[in-house]
C-alpha cells in the first residue's frame, strides 16, 4: 500500500512541477475531482479499457488517468494516461457563452460541429507481459479524440437560451445596483477608490446562486445524438530496450451515440445510451516466422448502457473482420461511483481472438485533473 | 489605466465598438461621464454577447472633455469552478474608437482595470477613456 501512496504523491508533485513551469498555469491546487476519467484513445487502442466504446466526458484542461487493476499482484498501477485539451490553454477572441454552449446566435441554429475545437490529446504508458516469452512490453501511445457532431434536444436549446438570458438580466440588474453604490466617474478620477468600492459592493451584494447555476446544469445534460472520432498510434518496446522498438498499432474510429433521458427531472443523470462503433485498426504486434507482421482489422459493433447517477450497466459486442480470420469481443460492464474521487469498474466477457481472450477485470480508476488556475481572487474582508 | 482619445473638430462623429471574447457570460455597459458629475448610460450589450457593434456616441463638441467609461462584467457560473481563474486571464476585451482626430484606435484593458470578485466567479473590467 505504501508504494501506491508514494506513486500518488509522485504524480501530484510531478504534475505541480510541470504546471509551475508554464506561464499559463500556476497549480496552487490540484484537486481530485470529477471522477469520470476520460478513457483515453491511447488506452482504448490497446484494448486496455474495460470498454472499447466510450463517450468523452466533459473536457478538462488536464487530466491524468490511472487504471489500477486488482489483478496486479503488487497493486502498483502500471497503466497511465495523460489527457489535455488545448482549447483551455488559448484565448478565444470571438467566443461567447452561447457559442460555448453550442448555439449560433447569427443563424439561430445549433453549432453541431462546435465541439471539434475542444479536441483532446492523450498520451499513455502501458506495461504488459508477452504471454509467450514473458518479456516485459512497454507501450507508448498517442491519441486524439474529438466530438465531431453533437445535437441537443430542442428543449435543451430553449432552456440554454433562456438560462443565458436570465443570467444576463441578473448581471444587468447587479450592474444597475453597482451604479447606485459607486459613482462610475470615479473609475476615471479616482480609480483606487472606485475599485475598492466595486469589491465592497460585491462582498455585500451576494447573488442568488440557484438561478445562476442553472446554465451549467443545462450544459451538463447529454446531447441526444453525438458522433465522436478518435485516432491513436502506438509503439512498443521489448525488454526495456530502446533499440527493441516496434510499430504496435494504429487505429481510427467513429462512435455514434444516441441518449434517451429517462429521468423526470430535466437535470437528472439517468440515461439509456445506445452506441455504434466503426473502427479501422492496423496491428503490428503478431509474430510470424520470428518477424512482426502487420494485419488490418475492421471492427463494427455496439453497446447498450443504462446510466444512473451512481452506477452504470452496459453490454457491448464488437465484430472484427480481418483477412485471416474473423472474431468478436463480447462483454458486460459495470461502473460504480464509490465517491467523488473513486470509480469502481468491472468487466467480464470474451476479448478478440481465440487464445488468452478472457476479459475479467475489476479495478479502480482515479483521476487527477485540474483547470489552469492562475489568478488569485480574494474577497475584501 | 486611463487612455486618451483626441476627438478633433466639433462636427466629428465619434464611434465606439467593443469586442468581448470569453466562454463566460458577459454584459457590457457604456457610460459618458461629463465634467460636473453628469453620468449617462449611452449603450449596452444585448443577450447575444458582451460585445457592442459600432455605435455613434455623439459629436466631438458634445463628448469632448468627458470620459467614456466602459464596464464589462463576466460571469463564469456556466463553467467548472476549476477553470474560473484561468479563464479570467483569457478574457479579451477590445475597445475601438473612430471618427476623431486620433482616427481609428484600438485599446485593450490593463491589469489595473480588473476586479476579480466572488472567488473568481465574476470579473469586472472597467475601462476609462478620456475624450479630449
Amino acid at each position: 500500500m505504501k508504494k501506491i501512496y508514494l506513486i500518488i504523491v509522485f504524480f501530484i508533485l510531478a504534475g505541480k512541477n510541470a504546471w509551475s513551469q508554464s506561464k499559463e498555469i500556476k497549480a496552487d491546487t490540484i484537486t481530485l475531482k470529477e471522477l469520470e476519467i476520460p478513457n483515453s484513445p491511447a488506452f482504448i487502442l490497446l484494448d486496455q479499457t474495460p470498454s472499447t466504446i466510450e463517450r468523452p466526458s466533459s473536457s478538462k484542461a488536464f487530466a491524468l488517468s490511472i487504471l489500477n487493476s486488482f489483478q496486479d499482484s503488487n497493486g502498483i498501477p502500471k497503466n497511465y494516461a495523460v489527457d489535455f485539451t488545448p482549447f483551455w490553454f488559448f484565448k478565444h477572441p470571438n467566443m461567447t457563452s452561447l457559442k460555448y454552449a453550442g448555439y449560433n446566435v447569427e443563424n439561430k441554429k445549433q453549432r453541431v460541429f462546435g465541439n471539434i475545437e475542444r479536441a483532446s490529446i492523450s498520451f499513455a504508458f502501458i506495461t504488459t507481459n508477452d504471454t509467450l516469452t514473458q518479456k516485459t512490453i512497454n507501450n507508448l501511445s498517442i491519441g486524439l479524440r474529438f466530438n465531431l457532431i453533437s445535437i441537443r434536444s430542442k428543449q435543451d436549446i430553449k432552456d440554454i437560451i433562456k438560462a443565458n438570458s436570465d443570467l444576463i438580466k441578473s448581471i444587468r440588474e447587479r450592474d444597475d445596483r453597482l451604479n447606485n453604490f459607486v459613482d462610475i466617474s470615479l473609475a476615471a478620477t479616482n480609480p483606487t477608490l472606485y475599485h475598492l468600492k466595486v469589491k465592497e459592493f460585491y462582498a455585500q451584494d451576494r447573488e442568488k446562486e440557484n438561478s445562476e447555476e442553472k446554465l451549467k446544469d443545462i450544459l451538463a445534460r447529454k446531447s441526444v445524438f453525438a458522433i465522436d472520432g478518435a485516432i491513436g498510434y502506438n509503439k512498443f518496446y521489448l525488454d526495456n530496450k530502446f533499440s527493441n522498438g516496434h510499430f504496435g498499432r494504429f487505429g481510427a474510429w467513429l462512435t455514434l451515440n444516441y441518449s434517451w433521458h429517462i429521468d423526470k427531472n430535466a437535470n437528472g443523470k439517468n440515461y439509456f445510451n445506445l452506441y455504434a462503433i466503426g473502427r479501422y485498426l492496423s496491428d503490428g504486434t503478431s509474430i510470424s516466422n520470428g518477424e512482426y507482421q502487420k494485419q488490418n482489422f475492421y471492427d463494427f459493433g455496439g453497446k447498450a448502457e443504462f446510466e444512473f447517477k451512481k452506477i452504470s450497466l452496459a453490454y457491448e459486442y464488437i465484430y472484427r473482420d480481418s483477412s485471416n480470420s474473423n472474431t468478436f469481443r463480447s462483454n458486460g460492464l459495470l461502473k460504480y461511483k464509490i465517491s467523488d474521487n473513486l470509480l469502481l469498474t468491472g468487466a467480464f466477457g470474451k476479448n478478440f481472438g481465440s487464445n488468452n481472450n478472457l476479459i475479467s477485470m475489476l479495478g479502480i480508476n482515479w483521476g487527477l485533473s485540474t483547470g489552469t488556475e492562475k489568478a488569485t481572487a480574494k474577497e475584501p474582508k | 489605466m486611463k487612455r486618451t482619445y483626441d476627438t478633433g473638430i466639433d462636427t466629428n462623429k465619434i464611434e465606439l465598438a467593443v469586442n468581448v471574447g470569453t466562454v463566460g457570460t458577459a454584459y457590457t455597459s457604456v457610460y459618458l461621464s461629463r465634467s460636473g458629475g453628469q453620468n449617462s448610460k449611452i449603450d449596452e450589450s444585448n443577450e447575444d454577447s458582451g460585445s457592442i457593434k459600432n455605435t455613434i456616441i455623439g459629436e466631438a463638441k458634445q463628448v469632448r472633455a468627458g470620459y467614456l467609461i466602459i464596464r464589462t462584467t463576466v460571469d463564469f457560473s456556466n463553467i467548472d469552478k476549476e477553470k474560473w481563474q484561468s479563464e479570467a486571464e483569457k478574457i479579451i476585451v477590445k475597445y475601438y474608437l473612430d471618427g476623431g482626430f486620433s482616427g481609428n484606435q484600438v485599446y485593450n484593458y490593463d491589469t489595473d482595470d480588473v476586479d476579480i470578485v466572488l472567488n473568481g466567479k465574476v470579473v469586472v473590467i472597467t475601462k476609462p477613456i478620456e475624450l479630449t
